[in-house]
């Protein structure tokens, strides 16, 4: 089984931008594998995505020593071949569904465009079988609404079928249910474990919710400022986080259970550094040699990270 | 948005107030700036006799001592276009600023009364908007009187409806808009939330229409001069001067001529800088 | 005691193009001085209209919206200022709830302002004052809100919520817009302010795990109606209602075993329009202990299911149950 997606050494730079949003990210998505991209916003997280499925602007300066997608080279593909892949091998789905539908047109013209004939019927036919799969009841009718005429999370509902209907090898789901209400969400993200169980589909997921992330990959990535704090296999990484971001990201998730004030261990937020260490401004266990010095990833007990002072003392996030 | 992600942001998004200057910016401001001159102190750029009748040089064409030719009463054009400038400019703004400040008044109170006050003001708008602007103010100009008050007063009746509408619909929006609606839970009465937080907020539009206006109304008021309903005998204001300069197109083709292409650039220049303003409000 | 606010069986329709929305059907609540109360719910709960309306902001259709006793709207315009002045909002935009034209200092000087409190300097001096409170440097008020990041104007908008010392903080998903480290801060700075100024507060959020950091007493509502009360350890721990049941199950915390799902998959929820039924309890479409009984009018009133707890199911007794069996264990 080889790897669907590699991708090595990325750096994604905005014009005029003080620093890169995406600076030497590396990871790769095994087949029927899960990763997910945590950070908070300006980690770069969705940049990442939007770069390797070169949905970014041509002005941005993208470089890798390697993208790939089942072996072949996503950020050197011509447009027709990348359109292809991208009703075919890849999937992608966004974060806010309303933003994904055209108001003016049905869900099905939406679905269904540019194909005609039999192929038209086919692919309609099927269409219709995966949205009841997906618990959307009378599909043949509502495929003719409009979207308003549905909920947050059935349009969700209805674009995964959309996307699943091309039966891809990779599913990119940005933020998928940040928008929708937390038991709407619990139901898409079961729906979407399930499926991809199903299909033997790879997923690569971003969100800024741990919670999400725990419940949805086998391995995560910690982003900050465009940059990987930590990686390694998802219950390792929230059980035994080793940067110190990674803690205070943990630290700060509010709890259902446990003390009234949130445990946060830092004052005040400070902005990323552009030298040494991006994270040096906000730890607490900052050095000298954070300041000046950036730090490589390396192998810390079960995961990755870039840290000078790993492996820290008290190795639990709690 | 993060502090890091403010970081990574172009420096455009932050101070929004702070204004770009581009060499074209600079340039136009450089031409408001000798127009505003022209208008308030003529005296600086022409010489005392610039109205003195000289039957002698009558009909002289552009040469170095009268750039724009003399006309026929042998008084230099380019100097009476200068004098002139106070008249046309000066009433086209009258027109544009006295519309927009009816016109955004009427509009406001419309939006924020709402209910059955907004639709029979509203009516009212309909109605004027109804006419072909131009025919209302030739028949309103001929009404009031044939001298440029009378014009003026016709231009601002003809003109101020737009901008009610305009500022109308800006304030039905702005209504809704969260920072309204925080500082009605402050305690802040109507009054005090259209003075402070409404209001101030159309002035980008209507702003960038008004100066877009300045140079119709200069075409409006131009064109009335021309028909004679604005204008009259011997005064120095360009449409005026257009108007008595076509009986002799031919034997004197720089006295049409000259008058009218700076009319053109003016309105030109007040369309561009009303462009730019547009420009910045979005 | 008068409560510092008081819903009574309100109800709010709203008509929309084709569509009726019906966002409060019979809410009731109250908040006592200096307790905080959270209120919970999803999208088409209706917390939002109770939000608007407890500001004054909406009228109800029927029912009362009480301030210390006495009704914001139709109050005489003195009146209302006087009330308006205990009752401060905290809103969920931080960047939108500001005059993008006027710095911070001119806005957090506002209340002050409006309501005649001390000189310019005094005034000043006071801005000052408040932006420490909160957390920023003075110098901040020079500012335009288009210089600051969402976590900064949130403190200012507490800053400038708490300007006239009110009684009362009606804040509404406070939090929900911001980053989850930022979020923490202002989670501990509403506890610092609540703790410091002992002022009431209706803390509405969709997130109970927020919402249970900062409140004495939980609300939850479900499609325009209060289905559950009661304090929030207690309400947490063992919830009354299906609902509060899969709200809490559907929290995905980062350490718990893989969430259950408390629903049952349903193609329905509180928005859709054909999801909520016209008869009966709301909830039915979803619910995992719904009966045929559930679907029959009249709906099931919110009751009382133990010390300072209610539940409107008709099925609330299992829960209870389950409830008490579990604690029998520990």
């Amino acid at each position: 089984m080889s790897d669907v997606l590699t991708v090595r050494n990325l750096t994604v730079r905005y014009p005029n931008a003080p620093r890169p949003s995406v600076q030497g990210v590396s990871f790769t998505v095994p087949a029927r594998g899960s990763v997910a991209l945590v950070g908070e916003s300006g980690s770069g997280k969705s940049t990442t995505a939007l770069a390797v499925t070169r949905l970014l602007d041509p002005a941005v300066e993208v470089t890798a020593d390697e993208v790939s997608f089942e072996g072949r080279d996503l950020l050197r593909m011509g447009k027709k071949e990348l359109r292809a892949l991208r009703r075919g091998g890849l999937g992608m789905v966004f974060q806010d569904p309303r933003a994904s539908w055209n108001p003016a047109r049905t869900i099905e013209r939406q679905l269904l465009d540019g194909l005609r004939g039999a192929e038209r019927a086919e692919r309609r036919e099927r269409l219709v079988a995966r949205m009841r799969r997906i618990g959307l009841d009378d599909p043949e009718r509502r495929m003719r609404d409009y979207p308003h005429h549905f909920s947050g999370g059935m349009l969700q509902r209805a674009l995964l079928a959309g996307v699943l209907v091309h039966e891809p090898r990779l599913l990119i789901a940005d933020e998928p249910t940040s928008a929708l209400d937390t038991t709407v969400q619990a139901e898409l993200l079961a729906l979407i474990g399930q499926l991809r169980t199903e299909q033997g589909l790879s997923m690569l997921l971003i969100s800024h919710d741990l919670g999400v992330v725990a419940r949805m990959s086998d391995h995560v990535l910690v982003l900050y400022a465009g940059r990987i704090a930590e990686q390694g296999p998802t219950s390792t990484v929230l059980a035994q986080p080793q940067h110190p971001y990674t803690r205070d990201l943990l630290a700060a998730i509010p709890r259902l259970h446990g003390p009234r004030k949130v445990p946060l261990q830092v004052g005040r937020v400070a902005e990323a550094r552009t030298e040494g260490c991006p994270y040096a401004g906000r730890c607490r266990f900052a050095t000298d040699r954070c300041r000046t010095e950036t730090p490589a990833p390396r192998r810390v007990g079960g995961t990755e990270v870039a840290c000078h002072l790993a492996p820290l003392p008290d190795a639990k996030a709690a | 948005m993060s502090t890091a992600a403010q970081a990574a942001a172009p420096a455009r998004s932050r101070g929004a107030r702070r204004v770009r200057w581009t060499p074209r910016r600079i340039v136009l401001l450089a031409i408001g700036a000798l127009i505003l001159l022209i208008v308030l102190f003529p005296g600086l750029f022409t010489s005392d006799t610039w109205n003195k009748v000289n039957v002698a040089d009558k009909f002289l064409s552009p040469s170095w001592d009268h750039p724009f030719g003399t006309d026929e009463a042998g008084r230099d054009i380019l100097q009476r276009m200068i004098h002139g400038a106070r008249l046309s400019i000066g009433a086209s703004l009258a027109v544009a600023f006295a519309a927009a400040a009816i016109g955004t008044i009427y509009g406001a109170i419309a939006g924020w009364v709402g209910g059955w006050v907004d639709r029979i003001l509203m009516r009212i708008v309909d109605v004027f908007l109804a006419f072909p602007y131009l025919v209302l103010a030739m028949a309103l100009a001929a009404a009031i009187g044939r001298d440029m008050k009378s014009a003026i007063i016709a231009l601002i009746i003809v003109w101020w409806p737009s901008y009610a509408r305009m500022v109308r619909g800006r304030v039905l929006s702005l209504k809704r808009d969260l920072h309204v609606r925080a500082a009605r839970t402050l305690g802040a009465s109507s009054a005090q939330l259209l003075r402070w937080h409404v209001i101030p907020h159309t002035f980008g539009e209507v702003n960038a229409r008004l100066t877009v206006d300045i140079g119709y109304a200069l075409v409006a008021l131009t064109g009335l001069s021309f028909l004679g309903l604005a204008a009259q005998g011997t005064s120095p204001e360009w449409g005026l001067m257009v108007s008595t300069a076509k009986s002799f197109v031919l034997s004197a083709w720089w006295y049409a001529l000259f008058p009218g292409v700076v009319i053109l650039l003016t309105v030109l220049y007040f369309v561009r800088v009303g462009d730019e303003l547009a420009g910045e409000e979005s | 005691m008068t409560p510092l606010l008081e819903l009574r069986d309100v109800h709010k329709t709203f008509q929309g193009r084709g569509r009726t929305v019906r966002a409060s059907r019979g809410v009731s609540l109250k908040v006592m001085p200096g307790e905080v109360v959270g209120l919970v719910g999803e999208s088409g709960s209706g917390k939002s209209t109770v939000a608007n309306m407890a500001l004054g902001l909406l009228a109800p259709d029927s029912g009362e919206v009480l301030v210390h006793g006495e009704r914001l709207i139709g109050a005489s315009r003195k009146r209302e200022k006087e009330l308006r002045a205990r009752v401060q909002a905290v809103f969920q935009e931080p960047l939108l709830a500001l005059d993008s034209r006027r710095t911070i200092g001119w806005s957090i000087a506002e209340p002050l302002r409006i309501h005649g409190r001390g000189t310019r300097a005094e005034q000043e001096a006071r801005v000052a004052e408040l932006l420490t409170a909160v957390g920023l440097d003075p110098a901040f008020a020079e500012r335009l809100p288009s210089q600051m990041s969402g976590g900064q104007l949130q403190r200012v908008n507490i800053a400038r919520a708490i300007a006239l010392d009110p009684e009362l903080l009606v804040c509404d998903e406070p939090v929900s817009a911001l980053d989850v480290s930022v979020q923490a801060q202002i989670i501990n700075l509403f506890l610092e302010v609540q703790e410091r100024l002992g002022i009431g507060m209706l803390f509405i959020s969709h997130d109970l795990a927020v919402v249970r950091h900062l409140v004495d007493r939980i609300v939850v509502m479900y499609a325009g109606r209060v289905v559950e009360e009661g304090p929030t350890d207690e309400l947490c721990a063992n919830p009354h209602h299906p609902y509060t049941r899969a709200l809490l199950a559907a929290s995905l915390e980062p350490d718990a075993d893989e969430a259950g799902v408390g629903v049952r998959t349903a193609t329905t929820d509180a928005t859709a329009a054909e999801g909520v039924p016209q008869e009966g309890c709301p909830f039915v479409p979803r619910c995992p202990l719904a009966e045929p009984a559930c679907s029959e009018m009249p709906v099931v009133a919110l009751a009382p299911t133990g010390p300072g707890r209610a539940s409107a199911c008709r099925r609330s007794g299992v829960l209870v149950e389950a409830g008490a069996s579990t604690s029998n264990h520990d």
